[in-house]
């Protein structure tokens, strides 16, 4: 039975154990997105000067030359300040990415923590189990112990009642004078009362096929053999008892 | 020394009632005797096994009383092997536990006895030892077995592999044969340790169980010997003017307390140092003083004497002092003995008449209460078994003595007829060393 317990606490332990890798593979897989997405971004942000590289227009007046320079300067200025811009988000995205995937990690580092805990948690609660369980088992087999001790003594008490009783018989008959008319078949229930030191406080008579002299010989029998003897066992004594006496011959 | 082939006729006779002249024990939950299966032995070995090891468990429990084993054809399975026990069919036969066992050859004259108890009602096992035997220690690996079982069960020490020493008286030609015996508390295994045309006496057994003591009549004249059991050997160690007698060791072995008549034939109690030879008197009165044995602590002397004109039971401390009288009830009480364990003195007791085995509780020295064990008219010589539960006793049959054993609260009282003449003064040896 415990060798049961103790294998299934160890397949259970066991198992556990190998969980383990399976929850730190996602983690490798996390951390190598992270490091191409940062490679990704610088390109994006490079695109803008190839624009500004574009051919200068045909001289036509100083009007529209001036016109188109302020043009082309705030069209520069345009393209550059989206180029900033551009920049500018690329450097928030990159650093909102960077915060986002800076959390994302964080959650899977607790996530990770909290499955660790479980895990603890889980061997604790299967270490309680089994430890409940062995303990359940250990009571049952003392209790099975006990019921068996318990039979022993009642065994043993029973044996121990019968050597009282037999003890008490026979000092009474030993006392006992028999009486000229005392048959063959005499057979008197007696009810003794008893002191703890085992002195007869009172005789009485059950059935009885003796007539009145018998019963008082038998009554003078008790009172001779008080006090009566002690039992070996003194949770057996007791102040009342019920005695059969029956001689032979 | 020699084996005798004829053996003790062992009667199984559960006496509780019978017996007694006045009284017919009727007690409700009586001694029940306790059903138990005690299955044939698997055999794994050349030719045939060299006993049924199952048979003397078997017989050792039915014999202790308190065990009723189911006959073998009764079984309705015979495992050799715990896991082959199907608890359902000893439940419907009844069985409260089951035995079970294997003896395996593993040389020449080499064996291993395996063997388990089971607790029908629990389901499990109670008891299983494996044990290495030859031919002539299977019977003891047997006997050990049954004390384990036993004790198990019962919560007292079993007493199968011990061995019991009696003297016999047999005619022979215009005389008579005085023998002393040691057999095992079955009757089996049956070795004279003496024998004499004059008479052997007061046989008692060392504490290590490997000496007996004994008063031998050899050339007219008491004398106490000591012999070794293994050897043979025996050494006088007194014999000294009058009478030398009643020897008992003390609980170390080193003294033995003796009664010594001495020139004027007055007898009393002395310590007889074994080494030295030395004796010290105990006591002077001038009353017969006789039969000491020791306390199991060692530190008094029990022994009988008259001095208050029957015999009555006294002590004396082992150191010396004033002897105080410990037994009242009765006009006869003597030769006492107290159990291992302290807490009873046997004794042989007047009971109207008849001369019978009683036991004193020494547990309450105010009450003392008395119990007749036996129901003979010449019972005689008490002696404890080494688990103080059990006594041995010779009674007369007819006109020869045979043994009895009995509980010492009186309730299982059977006895050991034998085949031969006279048998007297049985002593219980002491637990044996394996």
């Amino acid at each position: 039975m415990f060798l049961h317990i103790g294998v299934f606490g160890s397949l259970v332990v066991v198992l556990d154990f190998d969980r383990t890798p399976d929850i730190a593979m996602p983690l490798a897989i996390n951390a190598t997105l992270v490091t191409e997405n940062a490679v990704v971004i610088p390109p994006k942000a490079e695109d803008p000067p190839k624009v500004a590289e574009l051919p200068p227009e045909p001289d036509k007046s100083k009007q529209e030359r001036l016109a188109a320079e302020q043009q082309k300067r705030a069209a520069d200025a345009r393209v550059e300040r989206e180029r900033l811009q551009k920049i500018e988000r690329a450097k928030t995205e990159a650093e909102a990415e960077k915060r986002r995937k800076l959390a994302e990690a964080e959650a899977e580092k607790k996530r990770l923590a909290e499955a660790e805990k479980k895990r603890l948690a889980d061997i604790e609660r299967q270490r309680l189990k089994n430890e409940r369980l062995r303990k359940e088992a250990e009571t049952a087999a003392r209790q099975q112990e006990l019921d068996k001790e318990v039979q022993r003594v009642a065994a043993m008490t029973a044996s121990a009642k019968s050597a009282y009783i037999f003890a008490i018989q026979q000092k009474i008959s030993r006392n006992w004078v028999r009486t000229a008319n005392a048959a063959l078949g005499l057979e008197c229930t007696i009810k003794v009362q008893q002191q703890p030191g085992g002195e007869v406080t009172n005789v009485s008579f059950g059935a009885c096929n003796g007539d009145a002299t018998i019963q008082r010989s038998i009554e003078s029998a008790v009172y001779k053999a008080s006090p009566l003897p002690a039992p070996r066992d003194p949770s057996v004594f007791d102040r009342n008892l019920t005695l059969l006496f029956k001689p032979e011959e | 020394m020699r084996t005798h082939i004829c053996k003790l006729f062992l009667l199984t006779v559960l006496l509780s009632n019978a017996a007694y002249a006045e009284l017919v024990i009727q007690i409700s939950e009586g001694i029940k005797r306790r059903p138990i299966a005690v299955v044939p032995f698997g055999w794994k070995g050349t030719a045939a096994a060299p006993l049924d090891i199952a048979k003397v468990i078997s017989d050792d429990l039915n014999r202790s009383g308190r065990f009723a084993p189911l006959p073998v054809s009764d079984m309705l399975q015979k495992p050799t092997n715990g896991s082959d026990v199907d608890f359902d069919d000893w439940s419907v036969l009844g069985m409260e536990a089951v035995v079970v066992g294997t003896v395996t050859q593993t040389g020449e004259n080499a064996y291993t006895v395996q063997f388990q108890l089971f607790d029908v009602y629990g389901r499990d096992q109670l008891v299983g030892y494996k044990m290495p035997a030859s031919r002539g220690t299977m019977r003891r690996v047997a006997h050990r077995t049954a004390d384990m079982i036993y004790e198990k069960l019962t919560g007292i020490k079993g007493v199968f592999d011990t061995k019991v020493a009696y003297v016999t008286t047999q005619p022979r030609g215009n005389g008579k044969l005085f023998s002393l015996y040691v057999a095992d508390q079955d009757g089996e295994n049956e070795i004279v340790i003496m024998e004499s045309k004059d008479p052997i006496m007061s046989p008692a057994w060392s504490p290590d169980s490997r000496r007996l003591a004994y008063v031998s009549f050899e050339g007219n004249k008491s004398s106490i010997f000591i012999q070794t059991l293994r050897t043979g050997n025996r050494v006088q160690v007194s014999n000294k003017e009058g009478i030398n007698g009643a020897p008992a060791f003390s609980p170390d072995g080193r003294q033995l307390v003796v009664t010594l008549g001495g020139v004027d034939g007055n007898l009393d109690i002395h310590v007889l140092d074994i080494n030295t030879r030395q004796t010290r008197r105990l006591t002077t009165h001038r009353a017969i003083d006789t039969e000491g044995s020791w306390s199991p602590d060692g530190s008094y002397i029990y022994f009988t004497s008259d001095r208050s004109g029957g015999p009555q039971i006294y002590r004396v401390a082992a150191a010396g002092g004033t002897p105080e009288r410990i037994t009242f009830e009765g006009s006869y009480n003597a030769r006492p003995r107290l159990s291992p364990d302290g807490t009873r003195l046997a004794m042989v007791h007047l009971n109207r008449g008849n001369y019978q085995i009683a036991v004193i509780d020494m547990v309450d020295a105010k009450r003392r209460d008395l119990l007749i064990l036996s129901g003979g008219q010449q019972d005689e010589s008490p002696s404890f078994a080494p688990n103080s539960d059990t006594l041995i006793y010779a009674t007369r049959a007819t006109k020869n003595g045979v043994l009895e054993t009995v509980t010492a609260d009186g309730l299982i009282r059977q006895q050991l007829a034998s085949g031969r003449g006279d048998v007297r003064e049985p002593v219980w040896s002491p637990f044996q060393a394996f």
